[in-house]
């Protein structure tokens, strides 16, 4: 299903996409309200997009500089080329320990990698613990927003799959009472896992540590509790030196939801006495995206999905329209990086408005880079016949001025009836403006009198 | 396996990464330009995300205050020296014992002013890391005079720390997964009081 005909699927709920639209910006416009009350706010994004420009030059000596500080803290170290490697590398380790019983908090890598399903298959239970995360998990979906996981659903919803997973009563629907009957399900979970696991939002080379960020405390319930913690992290969330988390962790949740920081901010040296920490440091794509100038920019991305809050598509299409499991500007940067074929529209559902590059805390140029993706999946062949054709059509009518002019009167006349016959998606809902009575060139030529 | 993949990753980015560039000069960039945010910034801060802020003279009043928690009938557990709990952090058998009980006590470092957050490490939760969490309501101490304006000047003083765990706590845990309505008390606690305490507490190691 292409982009537009899943945005259209969406539409169809109109108070939904309605409600999806307001909220959504509400949580863009808190984040201007606190970016407006930091005062170095530019220099910080400024310093915040240098310090991963500079990082990504040097990337393979920092993630050795982290690997070996990790070690010497007595963390173990994995590398994962790909998604099935990464899998086989956390069933090894959970294995290994004899954890049958995984608790995880909110990590987008192993959403990548279909951790999930791998693990259930071999016999693990996995149970996401993030609130968002969990009522998409018992719901048997993925994640639509990578903050905010069931920002599509309604608190009806949420109530049924509490009533049907979790037996709270019919009809329950207050926001508190159904946070209350999660916390209470899932404390359960903490105390009885064998083994946690947790994404990392910053991983410092110079020390070792690497930082986890929530709200909910749900990562560090995990990771205290259990005899196991294995953090998994993209190789591109290594940053130099300690005092950079200044930068980024002023940026983030500000640029998230809007918060002056977020509640837990947790720095992981080493395993407390008796426990096993490990991490484990994915490519999956990445080194490819980092070999391409005009797309590496986007491995500097601090998940904080303020560029999806603000885009007019994603706000209007949700996340469940686009084809990759991350939606929104950066989703559609990643995507094609992984498959050109089958994310090939991703870049296409935008305005190209550039406000995702606007509010992006790291600098990163989404609309550029949106473009030079859709240059890429013509140039591959990849675009649709009709888009094709009408892109031919159009080459042929503007490069002789004869054609041009002939095909100018032609539209004048019959734009009454595009717009009668409403055959195309932009007139289905709207109407091209009406055409003027004289075109330019008649008209030019009437105020200078004669020829051109 | 893995050893082979990391020669591999480690080549592929070698390969791919630009022509190094500089790190930047912070400074140089101007953060910490404007206004510095005060510790009645942190209290407003603070009271916008959920916690209880009081001033306490000394550590007598703190006293005072867990102890009218205990008359209440609340189960504590302190890991402030000097002040004590009704459970003791030394005689569990594992932190999953802590489930349960209502009130934790902690002393952290310092606060930093732009965010409210504070910042603890492994020592001041009697190296039990998931005591910020696991308890019900959290009251943490932090000495009048101990604030920082950001979180520049927090790496600054956090400095080369050799704890095993450390972390930034910005009041209660919440959640606003279900269509975006904040409910303070996700995993972690239902509570947060943050005792801002004038003067008599011993510098910390
Ligand atoms: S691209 Fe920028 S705005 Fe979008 S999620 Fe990443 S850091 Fe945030």
């Amino acid at each position: 299903m292409s982009h537009a005909q899943a945005a259209g699927e969406f539409l169809r709920d109109a108070p939904r996409t309605a409600w999806h639209d307001k909220t959504l910006w509400m949580v863009r416009a808190r984040r201007d309200v606190r970016a407006k009350a930091v005062p170095d706010w530019e220099p910080l994004r400024e310093a915040a997009s240098r310090i991963k420009e500079h990082t990504l030059s040097r990337l393979s000596q920092y993630l050795q500089q982290f690997e070996a500080a990790a070690q010497a803290n007595g963390v173990q170290v994995h590398w994962a080329a790909d998604a099935d490697e990464h899998n086989r590398i956390v069933l090894e380790i959970l294995q290994a320990s004899g954890s049958r019983r995984l608790v995880k908090s909110k990590s987008m890598l192993t959403e990548e990698c279909h951790l999930n399903g791998y693990l259930q298959a071999n016999g693990v239970e996995v149970v996401d613990t993030d609130l968002g995360e969990r009522i998409v998990q018992l719901q048997n979906t993925p994640p639509s927003h990578i903050v905010m996981p069931a920002i599509h659903l309604r608190r009806v919803e949420v109530g049924e799959v509490f009533h049907e997973h979790l037996g709270t009563p019919r009809g329950m629907d207050d926001a508190t009472e159904l946070t209350r009957a999660a916390r209470h399900h899932l404390r359960g979970h903490f105390l009885h896992a064998d083994a946690a696991l947790t994404g990392v939002n910053f991983a410092v080379a110079e020390n070792g540590a690497f930082v986890v960020c929530t709200n909910e405390g749900n990562a560090d319930m995990g990771a205290h509790l259990a005899p196991v913690h294995i953090a998994c992290m993209g190789l591109e969330k290594v940053i130099p030196r300690q005092e950079h988390l200044g930068v980024f962790l002023r940026l983030l949740a500000r640029s998230a939801t809007g918060q002056p920081s977020t509640v837990f901010a947790s720095h992981f040296v080493r395993p407390r006495p008796g426990q096993q920490m490990h991490v484990v440091i994915v490519d999956n794509g990445r080194s490819r995206q980092l070999a391409q100038p005009k797309f590496r920019k986007s491995l500097a991305c601090i998940r904080c999905a303020a560029c999806m809050n603000t885009c007019p598509v994603y706000r209007r299409s949700g996340g469940y329209s686009y084809s990759y499991f991350i939606g929104g500007p950066i989703g559609s940067v990643l995507a094609p990086n992984v498959d050109k074929a089958k994310h090939s529209d991703m870049p296409f559902a935008s305005t190209l408005c550039g406000s995702c590059t606007a509010v992006c805390p790291v600098k990163i140029d989404l609309h550029a880079q949106l473009l030079h993706w859709r240059q890429e999946v013509v140039k591959a062949g990849l675009s649709p016949w009709w888009k094709t054709l009408a892109m031919r059509g159009m080459q042929w009518v503007l490069r002789r001025p004869a054609r041009m002019q002939w095909a100018g009167g032609w539209m004048r006349r019959f734009l009454p009836l595009v717009n009668a016959l409403r055959l195309d998606p932009w007139t289905q809902s709207r109407d091209l403006p009406s055409a003027p009575k004289q075109t330019f060139r008649q008209w030019l030529q009437k105020r200078k009198g004669g020829e051109l | 396996m893995s050893r082979a993949s990391r020669e591999v990753i480690l080549g592929a980015v070698s390969a791919a990464q630009p022509e190094s560039l500089p790190l930047p000069d912070l400074a140089a960039l101007g953060l910490g330009v404007g206004e510095r945010p005060s510790v009645a910034a942190a209290v407003a801060i603070l009271d916008q995300i959920g916690a209880r802020v009081l001033r306490l003279r000394d550590l007598n009043q703190v006293r005072q205050w867990v102890m009218q928690a205990h008359v209440e009938g609340a189960s504590v557990v302190s890991a402030v020296p000097g002040i004590e709990g009704s459970v003791r952090l030394g005689e569990l058998q594992s932190p999953r014992d802590l489930d349960g009980v209502e009130l934790g006590v902690m002393r952290a470092r310092f606060g930093v002013c732009e965010n409210g957050a504070l910042w603890l490490e492994e020592s001041d939760l009697a190296f039990c890391r998931a005591l910020p969490v696991i308890v019900q309501r959290w009251v943490v101490l932090v000495g009048a005079q101990d604030w920082v304006a950001d979180m520049h000047e927090a790496y600054a003083r956090i400095g080369q720390w050799h704890s095993g765990f450390g972390l930034f706590l910005a009041g209660p845990s919440k959640t606003a997964d279900i269509e975006q309505c904040l409910v303070i008390g996700a995993h972690g606690v239902v509570e947060a009081t943050v005792l801002i305490v004038d003067e008599g507490l011993e510098p910390l190691a």
